[in-house]
């Protein structure tokens, strides 16, 4: 039930493709990236995680749209403003902790990701992006760092970001959780 | 299915309204961001957003550790957004005098003039600049203003020249003859309180920032057994919630495919 089946089982070793392959010297430190292609899938090999990826805006007041829970879990969802996976720059990727009727959410399992864990994303042409979890962090949403998790990045980053800070006197979730990895080149 | 068409039953102005509400409708022509460095050995630290739609820019400035007090008063930090220059900010050999700190004036071959001042009201244009009572204030603030950009600003954000500084130095962190030197600005201030204490060069973001964090936690008022329910005993404002929430979806999936 969490992280609802996708596409199964995605095309067999997609080729990574190094976007800029002619430029092989552009000015220093600004890592090699990968061309624009949407996500279709996201797979955590470490927590058995694997969730198709719908594409979400943002709400009327500038915050994200999260997946819809109609009973049977959410998907995850990736921020259509943000870059896609492999880009230059952060990709945005949401899922719910938990789901209705008290079931685990499609990020529930977020928190047992230890730095140096595969995330893998699986785009649109074929190809897939490898990012290697760097850190962690929880913020309250009172004071969520903005430019630190939407903030340009030099190279290709993700962001995958889940709730906590869960408070039985509410039943709300105070606090996100941010997970920061970079892609592997 | 049924519930589905039971909420898009909804009084249609309710939904058309809501419907609205998943685009991006407002995002800006381009935004700009920069986290700021310390300069002059200030430890303080910021960052600042720009987003520019017409002619209009909203800018959102957040520091903290500047210098907290200037003769038993709220330090006042003046602070602008430079331009026309190499949008850099100085490294220390930017001292020319040697006197160990690096002054606005030798900081300006990085960063150019003032294009715009950011200040706390009123007047946003380089002769406010000076004006220590629309300065920022203390040691932390945020300064969120929106304002009409000149000419000036907005070539320099373009060019990727564009650069945040916030001035004011604690007179106790600076050599003696920092301290005894007088600011280059404004001669009856110390040098302490007109030299920058954050800078920062601002660049086009890689993405249309959004708001805050993320609502992915699903609330027991909505994951109770009862949700179902409630939203069918007619709530009107649930109920098209729900449905608001339906037609946004159906419209990101075709745009998807």
């Amino acid at each position: 039930m969490p992280g609802s089946t996708a596409s199964s089982s995605p095309p067999a070793a997609p080729a990574p493709s190094p976007a800029d392959a002619a430029p092989a010297a552009p000015a220093a430190a600004e890592p090699d990236v990968l061309s624009r292609s949407e996500p279709v899938t996201l797979e955590i090999p470490a927590i058995g995680l694997t969730t198709g990826l719908i594409k979400l805006g943002l709400r009327d007041n500038g915050s994200l749209e999260v997946p819809e829970d109609k009973g049977n879990g959410a998907p995850a969802s990736w921020y259509n403003g943000s870059p896609t996976p492999g880009e230059r720059g952060p990709s945005v990727v949401l899922g719910h902790v938990n789901a209705l009727g008290g079931h685990k959410g499609v990020f529930a399992d977020l928190r047992q990701l230890r730095p140096g864990s595969d995330i893998i994303v699986l785009r649109a042409d074929g190809s897939s992006a490898v990012f290697s979890m760097d850190h962690a962090a929880q913020y309250s949403k009172d004071g969520f760092p903005t430019l630190e998790v939407y903030g340009n990045t030099p190279g290709s980053e993700l962001r995958l970001v889940t709730c906590d800070g869960y408070d039985p006197s509410t039943g709300r979730f105070n606090d996100n959780y941010v997970i920061y990895a970079k892609l592997k080149t | 299915m049924n519930k589905t068409l039971r909420f898009l039953a909804v009084p249609t102005l309710a939904l058309g309204a809501l419907a609205l509400s998943g685009s991006p409708a407002l995002a800006a022509d381009h935004s700009y961001q920069s986290t700021l460095g310390q300069i002059n050995g200030s430890s303080a630290s910021g960052t600042v957003t720009v987003d520019v739609t017409g002619n209009q820019a909203h800018a959102v400035l957040k520091v903290s550790g500047l210098a907290a007090t200037f003769m038993d008063a709220p330090y006042p930090h003046v602070q602008h957004i430079h331009g026309g220059a190499q949008g850099a900010c100085p490294a220390p050999s930017a001292d020319k005098d040697g006197d160990g700190v690096i002054s606005t004036t030798e900081g300006a071959p990085g960063y150019g003039g003032i294009v715009t001042t950011l200040s706390t009201s009123g007047d946003t244009s380089p002769a406010a600049g000076l004006d220590l009572k629309v300065a920022g204030q203390g040691a932390s603030y945020t300064v969120d203003r929106t304002f009409e950009v000149n000419a000036e600003t907005k070539a320099a954000l373009e060019a990727g020249t564009a650069v945040v500084v916030v001035h004011g130095l604690d007179p106790a962190t600076l050599s003696a003859a920092g301290q005894a030197a007088k600011s280059d600005l404004v001669p009856s201030l110390p040098l302490a309180a007109t030299s920058p204490a954050l800078c920062g060069t601002l660049k086009a973001g890689q993405m249309t920032m959004p708001v805050g964090g993320a609502e992915t936690g699903i609330t027991a008022g909505t994951a109770g057994p009862d949700a179902g329910a409630l939203a069918l005993g007619g709530g009107l404002v649930l109920a098209a919630a729900v449905g608001g929430a339906y037609v946004v979806r159906r419209r990101s999936a075709r745009s998807a495919a």
